[in-house]
């Protein structure tokens, strides 16, 4: 027979510590220097934990989320207003008709070259719809943007913001055809980077699964 | 760090300003415990930014039962825990089932010859065994919590808790 002493496992002084310890491993420490000078070193890096300073990031991520806040409201704006996009494709495009009659140097006066912005227009506003109706499939929830990203996402939806106030205002007529033709390729180009970076990501967010596997 | 009701109320509105106030109050102590559980600070940055739009957008949902902080401690770490799911199932090749990284030892910090501050001792935990240290040690989770919240047991809390334990008091005499 040898009288070996077992010292406590580091679960059983972590149950000690916890309250949780059964009443041999409790009496263990009171009688052995070796685990109860363990279970005052577990205290004490536990201490040492909650002592550790609060950290901040290192850029203001404020602006990126709330400019992530205005895209939402302005999404759920589009969806309540019924196809505003097709009012202002339509006003864009009758804003051309009608620009023939003479509103200054600026404004397209020859048939031709009416016709010409008027083709050029209209796959845009097609591409335009097509992309929005893509954007529409994208769920936030679904997927964590890096921070580049984030910022990237909110400098182009300000960017469409400021866009989609320009063609509003176009409706009202007496403007460059040529400016409205540049503010729908704008547009255009806008979206196609957002819905590659915003789809790009939730495909392959949505691949993940039960990861503690 | 406490808000008035009157606060809250507005952020649930959308108060852009009211808003801003809820997240500069708890934006150290969010993005404290999301860099504890992620691997760096870009990643906890991600859960940050994700945590606080959901905050934004659900802060209705809060209605003054229990702190503020608590509620927003839990979508923090629901977030956390997401990302870190997420992480894993990207590096499920070089991953073990606990979390260690095997098939990429070259790559693994050398074991340290002296002892290393506590901070850099966390770095230095798996990812999981981390989250469980500071979930249990700092934010006060029970086992049962936390195995609840990564779909796995209290013992697998239990286990890794004191993995983690073991592997502090190798790095951090």
């Amino acid at each position: 027979m040898t009288d070996e002493i077992r010292h406590l496992e580091m679960s059983e002084l972590l149950a000690v510590r916890d309250g949780e310890g059964g009443d041999a491993s409790r009496s263990h420490v009171e009688s052995c220097d070796r685990c109860r000078g363990e279970l005052d070193r577990l205290r004490r890096v536990r201490d040492q934990l909650r002592r550790l300073p609060g950290l901040r990031p290192q850029t203001d991520l404020w602006p990126a989320i709330v400019g992530r806040l205005r895209w939402r409201q302005r999404r759920r704006w589009v969806g309540m207003g019924a196809g505003w996009l097709v009012a202002a494709a339509l006003g864009s495009i009758l804003m051309l008709r009608g620009s023939g009659e003479g509103v200054g140097p600026a404004v397209v006066a020859e048939p031709s070259q009416e016709g010409r912005l008027s083709a050029q227009l209209a796959p845009m506003i097609d591409r335009s719809s097509e992309l929005e109706s893509l954007l529409a499939t994208y769920v936030p929830e679904r997927q964590v943007l890096g921070a580049r990203q984030a910022l990237a996402v909110s400098v182009l939806e300000e960017r469409l913001l400021l866009i989609d106030e320009a063609l509003v205002q176009t409706r009202a007529g007496g403007v460059d055809g040529r400016l409205v033709r540049d503010l729908w390729q704008q547009r255009v180009e806008a979206l196609e980077v957002l819905v590659g970076v915003q789809l790009g990501q939730q495909a392959e967010g949505w691949q993940q699964d039960d990861g503690w596997r | 760090m406490a808000l008035g009701s009157a606060v809250v109320s507005r952020a649930g509105d959308g108060d852009e300003e009211a808003l801003e106030l809820v997240y500069r109050s708890y934006e150290s102590a969010v993005f404290t415990l999301a860099r504890r559980i992620c691997r760096n600070e870009a990643d906890a940055q991600d859960v940050m930014q994700d945590t606080f739009l959901e905050i934004c957008r659900s802060i209705t949902k809060y209605r003054g039962e229990g702190s503020l902080w608590g509620w927003i401690r839990q979508v923090t770490v629901s977030k956390a825990l997401m990302h870190l799911r997420r992480e894993r199932v990207r590096a499920a090749k070089s991953l073990d089932v606990d979390g260690f990284a095997v098939g990429s030892l070259a790559t693994a910090p050398p074991e340290p010859t002296v002892p290393v501050e506590l901070e850099a001792a966390l770095e230095q935990l798996s990812p999981v065994a981390r989250t469980v240290l500071w979930l249990h040690e700092v934010e006060g989770y029970t086992h049962q919590e936390i195995g609840e919240m990564m779909g796995k047991t209290a013992s697998f809390s239990k286990s890794q808790l004191s993995r983690a334990h073991q592997r502090l008091r190798e790095l951090h005499a």
